[in-house]
């Protein structure tokens, strides 16, 4: 019986069933494919990542059959590792094969002459040698190669990769199958007369016009500097190598022999003797006109002598091997606690530093208050500014160091031990990369291959080699994260600077200043937008009237249609330039505006009230937009007039602390101080004031109370900047001085203006998050059940009340959702910050400074990283850390709205 | 347009039955406004509200018709009909609950012990601290009993422990909830069972000291005990409270009131004792209403 007379079919068609099972399929494999592409995307982050950290690599030693002695002076081997030479005291030149140790050839380079000096540059083949006759000559001892265009008969069994000796070198057959001979190859120059007498050492650098610096000593104790120029010859029409000797006054410190090593820097400045027992004395080459020594120095501990000293690549550290086993690393630093004259009274014009703190010791900073300076402590700095310190103590062997080989392209440089032991060490991280078994019978000489792929020790009885793979030993968890002290660094630092000019350039992978920078990003930004958008969603969600409410709020969400990258062009090309014209102004706006819409509601109390009702619907909301214009007018006029009164006229320069503006630290510590005081005062009134306020208007009418309104309005801004006036006094213009109480407010959140800066890009980011936080929190303080929001209205509370006791409160975890997402959004955020924080990777709290975030370096520099090495790597982990960031807000924050969403489980 | 449209199928509903009954349906097929039968018995009563030819639109559609009506002081006022004669939107005209919803206009006038509730120069603010209004479905705020009682109180600042106690004791004594919580009054309220709620939510009311109280519907949303109780303490607080109650059920209508107005189509069509209206009504409209003929 049915009522329609229709009968319906109780079996489910075939066709939904395979829909239904189609669907679930679907639905399963999105949801599913989902987690598992976050996961692979995360394994393969952590795959990239990993190799950094795995240390250095090195094979088992193959026997060479060559023979080393104490005569030999240099061993090399060629970067494709199949021959090397070894050159000895007499000038004897030995090349042999390294597959087998056989001597391909054996001739005396310096057949007529006693050699008494030499020196290698680490970075190449270069090298000078001094005579006992006075003439020094400079030359390359090297590699070459050719490719042989027929090819003989005993080589043409040769497959790829294969190599044979092969008259004086050895052919190896390339990828390409062409047949690469390699020799070594000698070039010297012509003898040049240097001095009289016999040289005892010889150093040289180029300086930045490519002239030769040549620096010698000779046996009679005279110390000499050889500037070369190249000439033509107006006869021959030949170049002609012209010397220009200088000797520097100089006197040998008592009862010391010639010094037995000499270091001339990078660059030609500064010049350095060492003696076996640890003195050092440094010159000042800078000018041609040369001066005596500007600074005296320990290298070693007592009791200890140095038995090898070798030059980095780039000359600029020595590191100092010794009897004991120590191995240091020491160079020149420019240290920036210089003392100016003019902080100090009595005057004492000129640069000081502490003394003592060569050796193992962050550099102090001398304090700026004369009163506190014990110039007991001090002594003047050497005139061209620079100190000598030692920078990195590698870990200690138990036995004497015998010979050192710096790598040719990285600080890294491996060191032999007396008791046979091979270690190669990365410098700057002061990290051991691999330690080899000792070798029996002890090491002669050492020498890492120019590819850093093996390691070779000289013996008396034989060589060994090692293939050697140092993997990344730049990149410690220490170097990535921490402090490290770079090559004239003043102290240890955090510092990222991935590529440079030069071929001795290091790298510097710290982490930290990014992760700062990407802090930096996000807190300005969030400071400026979570308040902007907060108020603007209980503005609209509980003020306006509901159609005005959809209209606002789908202009806002049309902000967020705003590509990231127009803003930050935007941001870089109108908005910094713009600010940079009226800072002063802009922080003035900041107080200003929110005093004039505050005085503006104040006003609005005192209409009548019929007319208040009225109007209070759009011509309330019309009016905001009239105080704005005038709390921007109130800046444009209070902002010229803080400056000429605080800052000396000009707020940039007085930020720079530049010499010509004398004004103190009450202005800025004003600024510092006048959020501090608006919370003192603020809450002052809501817990003192407006009790008794409240007790006794009762009997008021409104106008009164309105009246009343604007008058503690006005009384309350005087307070306020009384309060910060005088708090800005007493820190800043030295009232305290007698309890300590004295300092400068530059250096902290306010320092030095660069036109791209954290504010512009906290205005700019700020405005791009505002429509997602807005979005959510409207969404959020919205959904709150209306018999709420009746429900507190209806006892009588105004809608302010409403809002801050029943409605934010209850969509608490909505709010916080919101800013977690804005937060998560300014953290990633490339584009902005890309163009608009130039890109500076520097760590400053200075809110007028730019940086460089996680994501602007990865859009930066993974394009033209090489894949696999350090560099790549190295950012790789910094997507991993920007990834572990924002995993890390996001379960915070899911934390904390469980939190807030037990707590209203039952609404 | 609008208004005839939705009316139409009721209209037509009624049309033959139009023979027994009075001028109602005549005013709503004509779209007209319709003189309440008020009894005699108003006529001693002294008002606390009075409500004077008030007519309200929610946009096009009206939904009150010229309502005149009188709420007698420390009495209870029970408002009946069936769904969409107006009973609720009737309630919240006299808080002005209705000026939430943008697209509400109105005519006419409400005086709340004197003062016009429409005057343009009346602060809403200060008229709903003196009406204490309850709702269909519990809402306590998401704080702890004791915040929600003393909510009132609170948004006044008031800071005075003393006197916060003592109208949380007083006010959950009067709702007969005091026994129930004085020992976890730090509790969230969203942990009171659905009955103990509403009573915190007339607790609540009463706390601001109002001079009329308004119930929209309070026990829709409880079960057959809770409502029980609810119900005996309306009856406790009649004559300490004025009281303006919205109520589907007649039964509570009879047993808790003693004044029942009868509302049809945003018509208030009869109004006088409870026990009139249930037994001897003067409209032949009312009787069937409340025999369950129609509605």
């Amino acid at each position: 019986m049915t009522n329609t007379g229709q009968r319906r079919s109780r079996a489910t068609p075939k066709h939904v069933k395979t829909a239904e099972r189609v669907a679930r399929a679907l639905i399963s494999t999105g949801g599913i494919g989902t987690i598992i592409a976050v996961v692979l995307i995360f394994g393969f982050l952590v795959s990239v990542v990993l190799p950094l950290f795995s240390g250095g690599e090195v094979s088992e030693p193959r026997a060479i059959a060559v023979r080393g002695s104490e005569n030999t002076i240099r061993m090399e081997v060629d970067e494709l590792r199949l021959i090397g030479y070894t050159l000895d005291r007499d000038g004897t030149v030995t090349v042999f094969s390294l597959a087998d140790g056989g001597v391909l050839e054996r001739r005396a380079i310096f057949p007529d002459e006693k050699v008494t000096a030499w020196s290698f540059s680490p970075d190449g083949a270069q090298c000078a040698f001094g005579f006992d006759d006075g003439t020094i000559r400079f030359g390359t001892i090297g590699f070459s190669f050719v490719f042989l265009d027929e090819v003989p008969n005993e080589l043409s069994a040769l497959r790829i990769g294969e190599s044979k000796s092969f008259k004086k070198g050895v052919v190896i057959v390339t990828p390409k199958k062409q047949h690469r001979l390699q020799a070594l190859k000698v070039e010297l120059g012509k003898p040049l007369k240097a001095a009289n007498g016999s040289i005892a050492q010889i150093d040289y650098s180029v300086r930045p016009d490519d002239k030769k610096v040549f620096a010698i000593t000779t046996a009679d104790g005279a110390l000499r500097v050889i500037y070369e120029s190249v000439e033509m010859d107006m006869m021959t029409g030949e170049d002609k190598v012209v010397l220009d000797p200088r000797d520097i006054p100089y006197e040998r410190p008592q009862g010391r022999n010639a010094a037995d090593h000499i270091f001339v820097n990078g660059g030609a400045t500064s010049l350095v003797l060492i003696w076996n027992d640890g003195f050092g004395q440094r010159f000042d080459i800078r000018d041609d006109v040369p001066h005596g020594a500007v600074e005296d120095f320990q290298l070693t501990d007592t009791g200890d002598t140095i038995t090898a000293a070798r030059a980095l690549v780039g000359k600029s550290t020595i590191m100092i091997g010794t009897a004991q086993g120590k191995l240091d690393a020491w160079f020149a630093i420019k240290p920036d606690l210089v003392v100016y004259g003019r902080n100090l009274t009595p005057r004492r014009e000129g640069n000081w530093k502490y003394k003592d703190q060569k050796r193992f010791r962050r550099p102090r900073l001398i304090p700026t208050k004369a009163a506190e300076i014990d110039f007991d402590e001090l002594e003047p700095m050497p005139r061209d500014g620079v100190e000598f310190v030692c920078g990195h103590r590698l870990d200690p062997a138990d036995s004497a160091l015998v010979s050192m080989s710096p790598s040719s392209r990285s600080r890294m440089l491996t060191a032999a031990y007396a008791n046979g032991s091979v270690r190669t060490y990365q410098v700057t991280t002061e990290s051991l990369v691999v330690e080899t078994e000792p070798v029996a019978g002890g090491v002669h000489y050492v020498a890492l291959s120019p590819k850093e792929d093996g390691i070779y020790a000289l013996s008396g009885e034989s060589m060994r080699g090692w293939n050697f793979d140092p993997k990344h030993p730049e990149a410690t968890f220490g170097s990535l994260f921490g402090r490290v002290w770079y090559e004239g660094y003043n102290k240890p630092d955090y510092a990222w600077q991935s590529t440079g000019g030069s071929s001795s350039f290091e790298p510097k992978l710290s982490l930290r200043p990014l992760i700062y920078g990407t802090i930096k990003a996000t807190t300005y930004s969030i400071l400026i937008a979570a308040p902007l958008a907060l108020l603007a969603a209980i503005f609209t969600s509980q003020f306006l009237a509901s159609r005005l409410r959809t209209s606002v709020k789908s202009t806002i969400e049309m902000m967020a249609s705003l590509p990231s990258v127009v803003l930050g062009f935007m941001a870089a090309i109108v908005i910094a330039p713009y600010l940079q014209g009226g800072v002063p102004i802009m922080l003035a706006a900041f107080a200003t505006i929110p005093f004039a819409i505050l005085l503006g509601a104040r006003l609005w109390q005192l209409l009548p009230t019929r007319k208040a009702i009225q109007w209070g619907g759009f011509p309330r909301f019309a009016s905001i937009s009239v105080f704005l214009p005038v709390g921007l007018l109130l800046a444009t006029w209070i902002g010229p007039l803080l400056e000429s009164s605080f800052f000396g006229g000009n707020l940039r320069s007085w930020l720079s602390d530049s010499a010509d503006n004398q004004a103190d630290g009450v202005g800025g510590w004003m600024l510092l101080l006048m959020p501090l005081c608006l919370l003192v005062v603020a809450a002052l009134n809501v817990y003192f004031l407006a009790p008794v306020v409240r007790s006794i208007s009762r009997t008021w009418t409104r106008k009164q109370c309105a009246l009343f309104d604007v008058a503690k309005l006005l009384v309350q801004t005087v307070v306020v900047l009384l309060l910060a006036w005088g708090g800005a006094k007493m820190l800043g213009a030295g009232w305290m001085e007698w309890i300590g109480l004295d300092a400068d407010p530059r250096g902290g959140v306010l320092g030095s203006y660069n036109q791209l800066n954290a504010l512009v890009v906290g205005f700019v980011m700020g405005f791009a998050i505002v429509p997602i936080i807005y979005t959510l929190a409207e969404d959020a303080l919205s959904s709150v059940p209306s018999q709420l929001r009746e429900g507190s209205l209806g006892a009588g509370a105004t809608p302010w009340q409403t809002a801050w006791r029943i409605v934010i409160p209850t969509s608490m975890s909505g709010l916080f959702g919101a800013l977690m997402v804005g937060l998560g959004r300014a953290v990633g955020e490339t584009m902005i910050v890309l163009m608009a924080a130039g890109n500076t990777p520097v760590m400053e709290l200075n809110m007028f400074s730019g940086f460089r975030t996680l994501s602007a370096n990865i859009a930066t520099e993974l394009p033209e990283a090489v894949q696999g090495d350090t560099h790549y790597r190295a950012l790789f982990l910094a997507a991993l850390v920007l990834f572990a960031m924002t995993f890390c807000i996001n379960i915070f924050a899911e934390g904390v709205r469980r939190v807030f969403r037990r707590r209203f489980a039952d609404l | 347009m609008l208004q005839q449209k939705t009316i139409q199928p009721e209209i037509d509903m009624i049309t033959h039955q139009e023979d027994r009954l009075g001028g109602v349906f005549d005013a709503v097929k004509r779209d007209d406004t319709f003189p309440t039968a008020v009894h005699d018995a108003l006529h001693q009563e002294d008002a606390v509200i009075e409500v004077n030819d008030f007519d309200l639109w929610y946009g096009a559609k009206r939904a009150l018709y010229s309502v005149s009506l009188v709420v007698p002081r420390r009495k209870v006022t029970a408002l009946i009909g069936p769904s969409g004669c107006g009973k609720s939107t009737l309630l919240r005209s006299v808080n002005r609950m209705n000026d939430l919803i943008s697209t509400v206009r109105i005519k006419g006038d409400m005086v709340l012990n004197g003062d016009s509730i429409y005057d343009p120069g009346t602060d809403v603010i200060e008229l709903r601290k003196r009406i204490g209004m309850v709702f269909q479905k519990p809402n306590p705020f998401p704080m702890s009993i004791r915040e929600n009682v003393v909510y009132s109180l609170r948004i006044d600042g008031v800071r005075d422990r003393g006197v916060l106690e003592e109208v949380c004791e007083q006010s959950l004594r009067a709702v007969g909830l005091w026994d129930e919580v004085h020992d976890r009054l730090e509790d969230s309220a969203l942990r009171l069972s659905g009955g103990q709620q509403q009573r915190l939510c007339i607790a609540r009311a009463i706390a601001g000291e109002p001079e009329v109280m308004l119930l929209d519907e309070p026990c829709s949303a409880l079960d057959p005990i809770a409502t029980q109780r609810i119900e005996d303490l309306i009856h406790e607080l009649q004559g300490r409270y004025s009281i303006l109650m919205v109520t589907h059920n007649m039964q509570q209508a009879s047993r808790a009131s003693d004044y029942t107005a009868f509302m049809y189509l945003g018509r208030l069509v009869e109004f006088g004792p409870t026990e009139e209206i249930f037994l001897k009504p003067h409209l032949k409209e009312t009787e069937d209403y409340v025999t369950g003929r129609f509605g």
